[in-house]
C-alpha cells in the first residue's frame, strides 16, 4: 500500500485515482469525526463531502512537512465548525441524537465502560461546538495541542482551557447520569 | 501559599495530561498525597479521556461522497488550453502565409513585422510538434 505522501504526489500530478485512494483510506475517519462534532449522520455526510472537496481543491497548498491525516482532520473540523445551524435545528439534532441511543442497554452492554461510552456520545453533543471539536481532535484523533490550536485558529492556551472545561463537564454529567 | 483543591484544579488537569513542569508536578503530587477528592477527580478524568479515545469509528455511508466532483476536472483545463492552441497556431500560420505572397517585398514598411511573423511561425510549429507528442 502506498503511503499518503506518495498518493498526494500522484494526485498533484493529475492522477485522480490517487485521490480516490486517499478518500477510501480516510472516509470512515473523517465521517466519524464529523458525526461526533455535528451529531447527525446526514449533516456529517455533507461535511465529509465538503471536507474532501476542499482537500481536493486545496491540495496544492498542502505542506508535506505536516501529516496528511492531520491536515485533513483539521480541515474537516473547520468545515464542521462552519456548518451554520440555528438553535431550533440544533435542538432537533440533539433530540435525534438522544433517540438514536436506546434507552435501556442490552444485557451484554451492561458493562460500565460500554454504557459510559454510549452515554458519552450523547453528552458530547451538550458541549459548545468549539470545545467539542477540541476534545475530539485531542482525545479521539489524538492530535497534539499545537495542531488542535492551528485547526481551530486559537492559541494553545485556549485549547488547554477548553480541554479542561470540556473534560470536567463530561465528568460531572457522567457522574449525574451513571452515578 | 496553601494549595487548595479549587486553586489546584486547573493544575491537576495539566498534571493529568503531562503538561506540567517539574515544580508544578511536585506541587500537585504533594497535594494528591493528602487529598482523596482530587485523587478521585484525577481517576475520573482519566476514565473520561480513555472513554473518549475508545469511542468507536463509524463506517461512512456507502456512497463515496468524498470523491472529487468530477474526475476529469483537472484535465478539462488542459483540454481547453490545447483546444485554444490549435486555432491560434492556424491563425498565425495563415497570417504568415498571407504575408509571403510573391509581391510582399513591395511592402517594405512591414518587413520587421514579417520577420517577426516568420519567427513566430517557427515557435508555433515547435510548440505544435511538442503538443502532438504530448497528445
Amino acid at each position: 500500500m502506498q503511503d499518503d505522501a506518495a498518493l498526494v504526489e500522484r494526485c498533484l500530478r493529475g492522477d485522480t485515482g490517487a485521490f480516490d485512494a486517499l478518500v477510501e483510506r480516510y472516509r470512515d475517519r473523517v465521517f466519524s469525526l464529523a458525526f461526533r462534532i455535528l451529531g447527525e449522520a446526514s449533516t456529517a455526510e455533507d461535511a465529509m463531502q465538503e471536507a474532501f472537496l476542499r482537500a481536493y481543491t486545496r491540495l496544492p497548498l498542502y505542506d508535506p512537512a505536516q501529516s496528511f491525516a492531520t491536515w485533513l482532520l483539521c480541515l474537516t473540523t473547520r468545515v464542521c465548525l462552519n456548518t451554520r445551524r440555528d438553535r431550533a435545528t440544533e435542538m432537533r439534532y440533539l433530540e435525534q441524537a438522544a433517540k438514536a441511543i436506546p434507552p435501556a442497554p442490552t444485557p451484554e452492554e451492561r458493562l460500565y465502560e460500554r454504557e459510559q461510552r454510549r452515554t458519552l456520545q450523547r453528552l458530547l453533543l451538550r458541549l459548545p461546538t468549539s470545545q467539542r471539536a477540541a476534545i475530539l481532535l485531542y482525545y479521539y484523533e489524538e492530535l497534539p495541542v499545537a495542531e488542535v490550536a492551528r485547526a481551530l485558529g486559537v492559541p494553545e492556551g485556549t485549547v488547554k482551557t477548553w480541554l479542561y472545561r470540556g473534560r470536567e463537564h463530561l465528568r460531572r454529567w457522567l457522574e449525574e447520569e451513571l452515578g | 501559599m496553601r494549595t487548595t483543591c479549587k486553586t489546584l484544579e486547573p493544575l491537576l488537569h495539566d498534571y493529568a495530561e503531562g503538561w506540567l513542569e517539574e515544580a508544578g508536578r511536585a506541587r500537585v503530587q504533594r497535594h494528591l498525597l493528602r487529598c482523596a477528592t482530587c485523587q478521585e477527580k484525577l481517576k475520573a478524568w482519566s476514565a473520561v479521556g480513555r472513554a473518549l479515545r475508545e469511542l468507536p469509528r463509524l463506517p461512512a455511508p456507502a456512497c463515496p461522497h468524498g470523491a472529487p466532483p468530477n474526475e476529469s476536472e483537472p484535465r478539462l483545463a488542459l483540454r481547453l488550453a490545447l483546444a485554444m492552441c490549435l486555432p491560434v497556431a492556424l491563425l498565425i500560420t495563415a497570417y504568415g502565409n498571407h504575408w509571403q505572397l510573391p509581391n510582399w517585398e513591395q511592402f517594405t514598411p512591414y518587413e520587421p513585422l514579417l520577420q517577426l511573423t516568420e519567427r513566430a511561425q517557427g515557435w508555433v510549429l515547435t510548440i505544435w510538434s511538442w503538443l502532438r507528442g504530448v497528445l
